[in-house]
């Protein structure tokens, strides 16, 4: 068939899936510590063109040029930029203010760096990290936390909320076993109980060197992969280039420009028609060449 | 197409539920001891369609595998405490507390018996309290809420007053019981106020407007979530009974004007995304023909 009628079909499918992630972006506007995702496409191979049977007498079909054959979505990369925050006056709400160095290297607004040889290198994040049923680390930047019903400090879906030594944070006194009335935590993760300044408990606040190979999981989780080194340790205090700051009774918005998205969304939508003017012109093509070719 | 469809009606459905918790809260804005709810979004699982090896090409950033999200759900729905605002009224059986605390009070039969999970005592904020004369006890009258159910003291049993007394409550809650009839009789004490501090809203659960009671499966044996307030070794929280006045509504108006426009600008933009998702399907539709 002719080439053309697949690369269209193949932009459509492409500029859909672009359509369906920028609308997911859109649903979760509100979702608190929510990170956009933004989709990637990339051209299918090229292929070597030849002429076929030019002259009988060529040893080798003579060579046209390169062609690529269509577009696929290749991935949806997610953007780390920082969220908003808001302010709750809940206790329990905590905002994660992210903004980790490495030596030698300017992250521009968007987090991104290109080196002088021409290497992307992404800003390094900083999570909460919170434990499944199997007591598998997640890392998440929605801080919404609660209390479970045995003193644990859990978040909103009952994962539990690691601690410096990744075990549950217990919110207990541990020399009398009495149940704080109120915690405060400090900027750099340290939970005190309100009323008498004992410390409690540290949160554990992970910095990942490569957020962009976390796996995200739903429920604002994202995993590391299996076999995957994204260069995960916990923050240290005393690393300068370690910046965080926690913020109670705050929360991180979603990282989403609902402008931008509204735009992406109509570029997408527009994409997708013109590719269909391409389907239908080829379409009309093939009817000329079925039908009227040949006619008597 | 489908995807985008989904994403949005799941989201819009998700806003609606959030429309209604904030249009609850502005309807409750006069109610006496009413607390407001709040309620957060989580994004729905993620799918990832598998990519095969040949995938990885390089420049690629993320492992392989395309990442789709399928909307937004509202999260945990929760009871804000915060201490609503007093009013004076001087009626001498109003009684409000100022502080995280509440006062206990025994269900009806009629609750009782239609309770499941066989609970028998609610705690409650609201403290318009009055008096009912109990057919079996007729010298005494008992202090109930507006609803019939008895106020308990700290030995757990309903407060009664003698008739004919009128009462005094002191700010931990001592009932002092003054003759009016015999006006140079002394007090009388009877009992004091059973109230409970909360050190666990989330533990609770609210029914009607006025009462909490414990959430199914959650255990206050051992005091984890509602301890009585002369019970508490150390140093007592900031709670102290006012009689003469009750304690408003902690619903602030403007707060949920501006909740409410955020969800409305957020619906309109995600019934935008399903028009988009809508034409991009009508598009595929008129390929041909």
């Amino acid at each position: 068939m002719l080439r053309g009628l697949y690369s269209a079909a193949s932009g459509m499918i492409t500029q859909q899936r672009k359509h369906d992630t920028i609308t997911n972006n859109i649903a979760n506007l509100n979702t608190p510590g929510f990170k956009g995702v933004q989709t990637v496409s990339r051209s299918f191979p090229e292929m070597l063109m030849s002429i076929v049977r030019e002259q009988s007498d060529m040893p080798e079909p003579r060579q046209v040029g390169w062609l690529h054959f269509g577009v696929l979505p290749e991935e949806n990369i997610p953007v780390f930029q920082q969220g908003d925050l808001q302010e709750t006056r809940n206790p329990f709400d905590f905002a994660l203010v992210s903004d980790l160095q490495v030596p030698g290297v300017m992250f521009d607004a968007g987090g991104k760096a290109i080196t002088e040889d021409g290497q992307r290198i992404y800003q390094p994040q900083a999570f909460f990290t919170v434990l499944t049923a199997d007591g598998e680390p997640r890392y998440t930047r929605n801080g919404k936390f609660t209390i479970g019903q045995d003193g644990r400090l859990i978040t909103g879906e009952g994962y539990t909320v690691a601690g410096a030594d990744g075990q549950p944070i217990l919110l207990v006194d541990p020399d009398d076993g009495n149940r704080p009335l109120n915690i405060k935590v400090s900027a750099d993760g340290q939970v005190l109980d309100a009323e008498t300044d004992q410390p409690l408990a540290n949160l554990l606040i992970t910095r990942v060197e490569f957020p962009q190979l976390l796996v995200r999981e739903g429920q604002g989780l994202y995993r590391v992969g299996d076999g995957v080194d994204a260069g995960v340790r916990p923050i240290d205090p005393l690393d300068p280039n370690d910046r965080i700051a926690i913020k109670q009774g705050y929360y991180e918005r979603s990282n989403i420009d609902p402008t931008q998205s509204v735009v992406d969304m109509m570029s997408a939508l527009r994409a997708y028609e013109a590719n269909q003017k391409v389907v239908q012109t080829y379409d009309r093509s093939l009817e000329k060449a079925v039908n009227e070719v040949g006619r008597v | 197409m489908n995807n985008s469809m989904i994403s949005s009606s799941v989201s819009m459905q998700a806003l609606q539920q959030k429309m209604d918790i904030i249009a609850h809260n502005i309807a409750n804005s006069d109610t006496l001891g009413f607390k407001r709810k709040d309620s957060n979004f989580h994004d729905v699982f993620t799918t990832t369609l598998r990519q095969p090896e040949p995938f990885r090409q390089p420049g690629r950033l993320t492992p392989l595998g395309f990442n789709m999200g399928w909307g937004a759900k509202v999260g945990q729905i929760q009871i804000d405490m915060t201490q609503g605002s007093l009013q004076m009224t001087g009626n001498m059986l109003d009684v409000a507390i100022e502080g995280d605390a509440l006062f206990e009070i025994r269900l009806t039969d009629d609750e009782i018996a239609r309770n499941e999970n066989g609970q028998t005592v609610a705690w409650t904020k609201q403290g318009s309290f009055q008096f009912t004369i109990q057919p079996n006890d007729p010298d005494y009258a008992y202090l109930t809420t507006s609803a019939g159910q008895f106020v308990l003291d700290t030995n757990d049993e309903p407060v009664r007053i003698p008739k004919n007394h009128r009462v005094q409550i002191d700010s931990v809650g001592n009932i002092m019981a003054y003759d009016e009839v015999n006006r140079d009789a002394p007090p009388e004490y009877r009992g004091q106020l059973k109230v409970v501090h909360v050190l666990r809203p989330q533990l609770l659960e609210q029914i009607g407007d006025k009462q909490f009671v414990l959430k199914d499966g959650v255990d206050n044996a051992n005091g984890q979530v509602l301890t009585p307030l002369n019970e508490i070794q150390g140093d007592l929280p900031n709670v102290a009974i006012r009689q003469g006045f009750v304690e408003k509504s902690n619903v602030d108006l403007a707060t949920e004007m501006t909740d409410l426009m955020m969800v409305q600008r957020a619906f309109q933009l995600n019934s935008r995304a399903l028009v988009s998702a809508d034409s991009m399907w009508n598009i595929t539709n008129n390929l041909r023909g």
